[in-house]
């Protein structure tokens, strides 16, 4: 296989984008992309830490990750629709008063 | 540094330029997740990430996970967001100027910050004396990752089921709220409830079409 340097640059390069997408886009389903993108790179972390010990456990992480991930993308889409319905605007520099 | 790079290529195998076509497949959509103005042409190319990484786990002999990454992530997660994104019917961000523009320059260095302190990290640990372990490939099957699930991991495992069943309830009282703010707003629910139709009338309708 190839050196483990490899898949953690890579990780590191999609984690970055991921990060600069959360700090650049205002609006918020674009956020939560690009928060899943950043457990992507995680994810490729884990996964390739594991293979290279030979241990199965880091894999079970990346599925317990995938589940989190589709919990998150569930809650947060339950927010999106609400904050619209309710503010009729997608950037979360408005979403900014606890009020309804 | 020259002799380094020469060094590199020279002992390329097949390996190498698969690693290299979808590492390049993967950064380049996931510059274009971000660049995108368009939520939905964002999530298509999330999608295209996701097929690369996924394809990354098969170099990394995790087969099982590969499949996983297609199956829960490209088929069901990034559905969701298209379909709350149509379900929306977003346009395109406006380019309007945004209120917070002093953060996007504080953005900026902490990312260049941020990937510095990684690729750091990745540097000075001598990761590269990691030898490829030779079980590898026997530990991403389905099958060990079963038994790992169910015997040793079996409470993190429940514990996700829980949170999946509270994700669930908690999205729809999201929704269901929003609803009835939304009537409260427009003022539906000073008006009178219009009775329903008496279910017993039903079934003669029926037999007479």
């Amino acid at each position: 296989m190839l050196p483990i340097t490899n898949f953690i640059l890579l990780s590191a390069v999609i984690f970055t984008i991921g990060a600069v997408g959360v700090f650049f886009k205002r609006n918020i389903i674009t956020i939560l992309l690009c928060i899943e993108l950043m457990l992507n790179a995680a994810n490729l972390a884990f996964v390739a830490f594991a293979s290279y010990f030979g241990d199965t456990t880091g894999q079970l992480f990346v599925f317990i990750v995938m589940t989190v991930a589709a919990a998150e993308a569930a809650v947060g889409l339950g927010l999106v629709i609400a904050i619209f319905r309710n503010r009729e605007t997608l950037n979360v520099d408005e979403a900014n008063i606890l009020k309804l | 540094m020259f002799d380094a790079i020469t060094n590199y290529f020279s002992n390329l195998t097949p390996e190498h330029y698969f690693f290299f076509l979808f590492a390049i497949v993967a950064i380049a959509s996931a510059l274009e997740v971000v660049m995108q103005r368009s939520p939905l042409y964002s999530a298509v190319a999330l999608i295209f990430t996701m097929a690369a990484l996924a394809a990354n786990f098969v170099l990394l002999k995790a087969q099982f996970l590969a499949a996983i990454q297609i199956i829960v992530y490209a088929g069901a997660i990034i559905v969701l967001f298209v379909f709350v994104i149509m379900l929306l019917n977003v346009r395109a961000e406006e380019s309007r100027l945004d209120r917070f523009t002093a953060l996007r320059w504080i953005a900026a260095p902490s990312a260049i910050v941020l990937f510095a302190g990684a690729f750091a990290a990745i540097r000075f640990s001598n990761l590269d004396t990691l030898a490829p372990s030779p079980t590898a490939a026997a530990a991403g099957t389905t099958e060990r990752i079963a038994e790992v699930m169910f015997t040793k991991y079996l409470l993190p495992f429940e514990a996700a089921s829980v949170l999946i069943m509270m994700a669930i309830v908690g999205a729809l009282v999201l929704a269901a709220r929003a609803k009835e703010y939304d009537a409260e707003l427009s003022g539906i629910e000073n008006q009178e409830v219009p009775p329903k139709p008496e279910p017993e009338a039903q079934p003669e309708e029926v037999e007479v079409s």
